[in-house]
């Protein structure tokens, strides 16, 4: 352990139950929680997320991980707080650290722990979820459909509508604009329409740890790539599992061209949302170059299915690695002239300067993660905070904007593309020999890790606590599910006709976000109950 | 009178192909193939056979659509009448009833948005309204201008440059769709529409783009001296070359926002248009 880490653990206080290589595991009581919490929020650590576990056959108690990371030191601090089941409340870390307010908010829902000191309401589960039902508990079965309660409607109308379907939003998602005249003062949102039961699933006896990095992929049609990646590192670093070097480049090399094509398709977007749609066809022509290649690296254009625990189901070999770099080559040359293009246009510029601006105390508060931090002036990407796979083989330089607007956002994807053609070129180049593979392992259960990973939309985190053939408790952290509390501070401010663009901003995922329960949304009413109030 | 009308008649018969033609040119420059170039015959055809569907506002909804369209193709058949004999011969008369025509259709068209009971809809319309207010003042005093029969050289540029810049925000392309907007207001003035009241929107956006491409091509021919049939023929070619013109230049740019697009035009025609009032005034 690092002196400046010893000396922040020692501050805290309570007991350091384990100490890993990039994780420190200490317990300490409910009632220090919130100024442990401020004592790492004072000490540079982001926050990351909260995982609510039910460990009541373990130790007697559910239990409560919050996760910092420093990431100036590339550890992650993880504060363990053991709440008894016969009284399941804690102390909310919200007035200290208001990036943790979703995370608290999904443990009540789905954990049934009252989190004191702290404004609550429902989050995750739908208006028909009965309550005293909590789908997280053990006793609480995966195929388990509890019987709908109809509640009396609550209808306001107020705001402008964007979603839950809307051209600009491609997933259900709903954003209430309050608006003076064409600016946008306030903003509601409403989110976790699409809940598919991924986590409590991956418990079942439905799934084995070798069967969840195929689900873990399918939580995000763009991403997913960086969700089985990460799930099978969480696993992999519990387990003390040493994978093949090559291996590590492989998934190294797939990651990139994942960022590649997200980017493309969200620069294709951005273009779209501001009426220049010769810049949304081009990108996604050039994008289409890298569907091949995903194609031809891996045997699907998206949806790989090569990772596996212990290292990966495809080798590289002579004429892949050609096709890599005739491909990248061709990317760049042709993704350059369309940069070049799409920041010439004018109206591209005077609607993006300035706009959904997120400043870098509201970047820090929140602690969002990935382009929308870099835009704010925050450098923070995984790869370079806690280098894993081969990107400490690597040299690359990261994007930072102090504006933190949707120029800002903007051109650090620009240049991110560039980027990371840069890094698979290196990466390549250094491809080493040997087995991809490990066939022989163990996976000890009790075991915990936290592995990250830069996704395209920034920092995607996922614990796993090991159990008997399967994970004991799986969570994932979507970058997208950081980013989207910053929306409230970038719309405020911005002209309506720029609201679009920056929620498309963050380049949110939904389907990475809602990815708890599995729920029957058809209620059939016209109205909802909001959530989040306005004013 | 009646061999413009036959004339209108074919032109504006001709409008929905151009507008095929956009769009395939449009796709052209995205590297797509694009719909055939007959494609807005055959929406409009489908639009019309489809049943009849009227949004809140009722009968009087309705009314302001049909009479929208019939503004425009009045106003579409009166600039025809004027390309059989030219811009210069155009009287003081015909052009302040083509300015009324449109005046009115543009009215009619927000009058349609802002009766919606639907946010986007009132939203467009105030777009509309705003876009309006700080382009088509300036197109009929440059208009008129042109119609009185200017002589002075830079008095007549400046006319045309103002007539051209107004001309291209009528035909509601990008930048200045920010009315219609669809990723912004999922299709704003239009969101209500269905059906044949759609295909008849349909027919008035087409409209404006055939006034649009006409009204430039009719500017270029006066300031070519061309009259009688020389004139008409230059418009009959003419035209469907500006719209191409107009295409490629609305897909090479984004769409603007309303107080931008509102502040550029009114500070750019301002501007043109006071050079004009001293040009004028000095006889240059």
């Amino acid at each position: 352990m690092k002196d400046e880490v010893r000396t922040i653990v020692e501050k805290i206080g309570g007991v350091v139950e384990e100490v890993k290589k990039s994780e420190i595991y200490v317990r300490i009581p409910q009632q220090t929680v919130r100024t442990a919490a401020r004592l790492l929020y004072d000490s540079e650590a982001y926050f990351k997320t909260c995982v609510g576990v039910d460990e009541r056959e373990v130790n007697g108690f559910y239990t409560i991980y919050h996760i910092f990371g420093l990431d100036s030191q590339g550890v992650d601090i993880v504060l363990k707080v053991l709440v008894p089941e016969e009284d399941p409340q804690t102390s909310s870390i919200v007035s200290e650290v208001p990036a943790a307010d979703w995370c608290e908010l999904e443990i009540q829902d789905l954990l049934g722990i009252k989190f004191g000191g702290r404004l609550t309401k429902r989050l995750v589960l739908p208006e028909d979820w009965p309550d005293g039902v909590y789908p997280l508990r053990k006793e609480f079965r995966y195929d388990e459909k509890p019987s709908r309660v109809i509640r009396e409607e609550l209808h306001e109308e107020a705001g402008i509508p964007v979603g839950p379907y809307h051209p600009a939003l491609h997933e259900p998602e709903y954003f209430e604009l309050y608006v003076e005249g064409e600016k946008v003062v306030d903003v509601a949102y409403r989110g976790f329409h699409v809940h598919r039961g991924i986590e409590k699933l991956a418990e079942s006896p439905r799934f084995t740890y070798k069967q969840v990095p195929f689900l873990a992929e399918r939580i995000c049609g763009i991403c997913g790539f960086v969700h089985s990646t990460c799930y099978i590192m969480a696993v992999e670093k519990a387990a003390d599992i040493e994978t093949p070097e090559r291996a590590e480049f492989i998934r190294s090399i797939v990651l990139e061209v994942e960022r590649l094509h997200s980017h493309l398709l969200w620069i294709g977007v951005a273009a779209h949302l501001l009426g220049y749609d010769a810049g949304f066809m081009h990108a996604w022509r050039i994008r289409e170059h890298v569907m091949v290649l995903a194609e031809y690296l891996t045997g699907s254009r998206k949806t790989y299915g090569i990772n596996v625990i212990g290292g990966v189901r495809k080798d590289l070999n002579v004429d892949k690695i050609d096709k890599t770099m005739k491909t990248i080559a061709q990317v760049r040359e042709e993704f350059k002239k369309l940069a070049d293009a799409l920041l010439s246009i004018p109206q591209i510029k005077s609607r993006a300067v300035g706009t959904g601006v997120l400043t870098k105390s509201e970047a820090r508060a929140l602690s969002v993660v990935g382009p929308v931090a870099r835009a704010s002036g925050l450098y923070r990407d995984v790869r370079k905070d806690y280098p894993y796979l081969a990107y400490g083989r690597v040299s690359f330089r990261v994007p930072l904007y102090t504006e933190g607007d949707n120029l800002a956002r903007l051109l650090v994807r620009v240049e991110e593309v560039f980027e990371s053609i840069e890094i698979v070129k290196q990466l390549v180049d250094l491809l080493p020999g040997g087995s991809v593979v490990v066939e022989e392992y163990d996976i000890p259960p009790g075991r915990k890790a936290v592995a990250a990973i830069e996704a395209p939309r920034g920092e995607d985190v996922h614990f796993v606590i090991t159990g008997l053939g399967r994970p004991y408790r799986w969570r994932v952290r979507a970058p997208t599910y950081q980013n989207i509390p910053a929306l409230r501070a970038m719309l405020r401010g911005t002209p309506l006709a720029d609201a679009p663009l920056t929620i498309a901003s963050i380049d949110p995922c939904f389907s990475c976000t809602d990815r708890v329960l599995v729920v029957d949304i058809e209620t059939g009413r016209k109205s909802f109950i909001k959530l989040v109030r306005g004013g | 009178m009646l061999h413009s009308i036959a004339i209108a008649i074919l032109q504006l018969a001709l409008a929905p192909v151009y507008d095929g033609v956009e769009r395939k040119v449009r796709a052209a420059i995205h590297t797509r193939i694009g719909p055939p170039v007959l494609q807005t015959w055959y929406d409009l055809i489908k639009l019309f056979s489809k049943e009849v569907v009227i949004p809140v506002g009722g009968g009087w909804y309705t009314l302001v659509t049909v009479l929208e369209m019939l503004t425009l193709v009045t106003a579409s058949i009166l600039l025809v009448h004027v390309s059989t004999v030219g811009l210069a011969q155009a009287t003081i008369f015909e052009a302040v009833i083509f300015i009324v025509l449109t005046g009115i259709a543009t009215t009619l068209a927000i009058m349609r948005a802002v009766s919606q009971n639907n946010v986007f809809s009132v939203l467009g319309g105030f777009r509309e309204f705003s876009l309006v207010l700080s382009a088509e003042p300036f197109l009929a005093v440059s208009l008129l201008l042109l119609v009185s029969g200017v002589e002075a050289a830079a008095s007549r540029a400046i006319a045309a440059l103002i007539l051209l810049i107004a001309a291209y925000v009528v035909s509601g392309r990008v930048p200045y769709d920010i009315a219609e907007a669809e990723p912004e207001l999922a299709s704003g003035v239009n969101i209500e529409l269905a059906g044949p009241l759609l295909g008849v929107a349909t027919v008035s956006a087409v409209l404006k783009k055939f006034i649009s491409a006409t009204l430039t091509v009719l500017v270029f021919v006066l300031l070519g001296g061309l009259s009688g049939l020389t004139s008409l023929t230059a418009v009959a070619l003419l035209t469907p070359l500006t719209w191409i013109t107009h295409t490629v230049v609305s897909t090479l740019l984004g769409r603007s926002r309303v107080d931008l697009a509102v502040r550029f035009l009114y500070t750019t025609l301002f501007i043109l248009s006071s050079m004009l009032l001293v040009s004028y005034g000095l006889g240059v």
